[in-house]
């Protein structure tokens, strides 16, 4: 039954659609994490900065009635939240993933407060359409059968993911300061006696992570759902820490594991008829997940200082 | 104990000072690594800084290159008074460091570790690796130091990956080379090349200050040395008119026996017997091909 429905959703362009939008979301915080830990500061707040984002972006777009103010919001809260998360680990030097989940518990905390308090127990209202971040359909291109629909019907914000993974391929390994980031998060002592700011580099790259799930976040509530709901980052968070790893910490790989864990995602909604039970079929990305980092990936290693806090000066 | 005091050697007093430290106080809690040194380089000399483990060698060079900041104390370079607060500035005063432990970055490539920091063009352009293999080939050709400019660093040998540092320090126009315990992790050939290419450099018009306690290197290389002594100055000498004993009694502040008598040993039992060891390097090369030795007591 089960091998039924897979093959009967496999090759219809809406599950392919699903999978490349998912993909998309997950693909803004993977990349952000990938800069950051290129860098090398370890990251895996994203889940934190994607809600804070999501629920900034909501709030914001409401009370602004402009949506791009509202994606300016999302951006804005999620660098905050990096900020914070650049001068614990860089200024103070403290353990990195404790400060990231200090991160992602906050936001959960933070946001579910805040929605409490400012809609009085209501929830938030469904955006109006025009509220929301677009859909775009480009013309003619989107009328070809079944590409069309996949690559030329996705959100806005879809098309601003894969310029920034062009953007940030670019970056990292055609231009200067992208020499200086991989440095820094390889030798960090090497670089600073080069003459790079490494301190200066760290913040940037861990601040651009922010403002990279930010805009996910944004994605998520004002284009997807058009709504906050309590925790409706639901996890994707994680999702695309993994997809950073699974792709060697590079744009190009981490783009095709959030496919990937896309197609996941997109599948688990899509096989609701299977007469596989809703719950267990949610389940699917998470597994694949962990089915990615155990068993496929031969062992990935990060930039050599990650996670290490700098200290200047001699041996 | 004499109260050290910095002589002058009676060479030429004209020629100028490239490098002189007045003074320089530096402690950390619980040590004093240099306690009112003094140095004075000259112009186009190789100038050894020689003391044992500890003495504050690496301390003052440190604080020269602008990774320490002295607690008190000055810097003169070619006459001016300056104030190094970092890398930069030393790298701006045309002051280059090669260290002790390579400061170099193991998965990129030889011209990316070169001008990494000094990145032809401007920070937020591309990476013109063009310019950057040419501004290379150029200077391996002007001071004689080959070198393949696409080549991981990783998979250079130790001798080439020094070669690489220096020419670090060449690309940036340094004119007074600071060098820590250069031939430390070199083999022998290494170490005699490396002998030719400092006098090259010297006779490009660099002047270098050399870390060591090879007393025999010392003796080859320099022109004057600078004898430190737990932190404070123990002497200075003229490379021409001493010989290892002189400088190592001014290292310890004793007489120093050179050659140690040793009675006849009594070899006992076999305490380790190794056989058949095979090991590969980092780089995926096999350095041990089937050793075996046998260690006795005693």
């Amino acid at each position: 039954m089960f091998l039924q429905v897979l093959f009967r959703v496999l090759p219809s362009s809406d599950l392919w659609q699903s999978t490349l939008q998912f993909g998309a979301l997950l693909l803004l915080p993977a990349l952000g994490g990938v800069i950051s830990e290129r860098s090398g500061v370890v990251n895996i707040a994203m889940e934190g900065m994607m809600l804070t984002g999501a629920y900034a972006g909501v709030m914001t777009t409401l009370a602004t009635h402009s949506v791009i103010v509202g994606v300016a919001g999302a951006m804005i809260a999620g660098g905050l939240m990096a900020l914070v998360h650049a001068i614990v680990s860089i200024n103070f030097k403290a353990n990195q993933i404790v400060s990231g989940i200090a991160i992602n518990i906050a936001a959960l905390g933070l946001t579910n407060y805040l929605l409490f308090i400012q809609t009085g127990g209501q929830g938030v209202p469904s955006l109006k359409d025009a509220l929301r971040l677009p859909n775009l359909a480009w013309g003619p291109l989107a009328n070809i059968p079944f590409i069309g629909r996949v690559l030329f019907q996705q959100n806005i914000i879809f098309y601003v993911a894969v310029l920034i993974l062009l953007g940030i391929q670019f970056l990292l390994f055609r231009t200067n300061i992208g020499l200086r980031i991989r440095a820094v998060g390889e030798h960090p002592q090497a670089a600073d006696t080069a003459g790079v700011n490494v301190r200066l580099i760290r913040y940037l790259c861990v601040i651009g992570s922010g403002l990279l799930s930010g805009l996910a976040g944004a994605f998520l509530a004002l284009g997807i759902a058009g709504i906050f709901n309590s925790n409706m980052t639901a996890g994707f968070g994680f999702i695309a820490l993994a997809a950073m790893i699974f792709g060697k910490y590079t744009p190009w790989g981490t783009a095709g594991a959030c496919i990937i864990f896309g197609l996941g995602q997109a599948l688990s909604v899509r096989m609701q008829d299977s007469g596989i039970s809703a719950s267990l079929l949610s389940t699917l990305p998470y597994i694949l997940t962990i089915i990615a980092l155990v068993g496929l990936v031969g062992r990935t290693t990060p930039p050599a200082a990650d996670g290490i806090p700098y200290e200047p000066g001699t041996e | 104990m004499q109260e050290s005091t910095v002589v002058a050697p009676t060479q030429e007093r004209e020629i100028p000072l490239a490098v002189e430290m007045r003074d320089i106080c530096k402690a950390w809690p619980g040590v004093v690594a240099n306690d009112h040194v003094n140095l004075a380089v000259r112009k186009g000399e190789i100038h050894a800084l020689v003391g044992e483990n500890g003495a504050g060698k690496t301390t003052l060079m440190n604080i020269l290159y602008g990774l320490v900041h002295p607690d008190s104390g000055e810097i003169f370079i070619n006459g001016q008074l300056v104030h190094i607060a970092g890398p930069r500035d030393a790298i701006r005063l045309k002051i280059g460091m090669v260290h002790q432990h390579f400061m170099l970055i193991p998965p990129l490539t030889v011209a990316e570790n070169i001008v990494l920091g000094h990145e032809p063009g401007r920070v937020a352009s591309t990476y013109d690796i063009k310019r950057a293999r040419a501004a290379i080939l150029e200077l391996s050709k002007q001071y004689g130091l080959p070198i393949d400019p696409d080549v991981h660093v990783e998979k250079l040998s130790v001798g080439l990956q020094q070669r690489v540092e220096i020419l670090k320090v060449l690309y940036r126009a340094a004119d007074i080379l600071i060098m820590d315990e250069p031939t430390g992790v070199l083999t022998p050939q290494e170490t005699f090349e490396f002998f030719g290419v400092l006098r090259g450099l010297v006779n490009q018009g660099k002047t270098i200050i050399f870390i060591t306690h090879k007393l025999r290197e010392v003796l080859e290389l320099s022109d004057n040395i600078t004898v430190l002594r737990r932190g404070k100055n123990a002497g200075t000498l003229v490379t021409s008119q001493t010989n290892q004993a002189e400088i190592a009694r001014m290292m310890v502040g004793r007489e120093v026996l050179l050659r140690v008598n040793k009675t006849p040993a009594h070899p006992g039992p076999v305490v380790l017997h190794v056989e058949n060891l095979h090991a590969q390097s980092d780089r995926d090369l096999e350095v041990l091909h089937g050793v075996r030795f046998v260690v006795r007591a005693g």
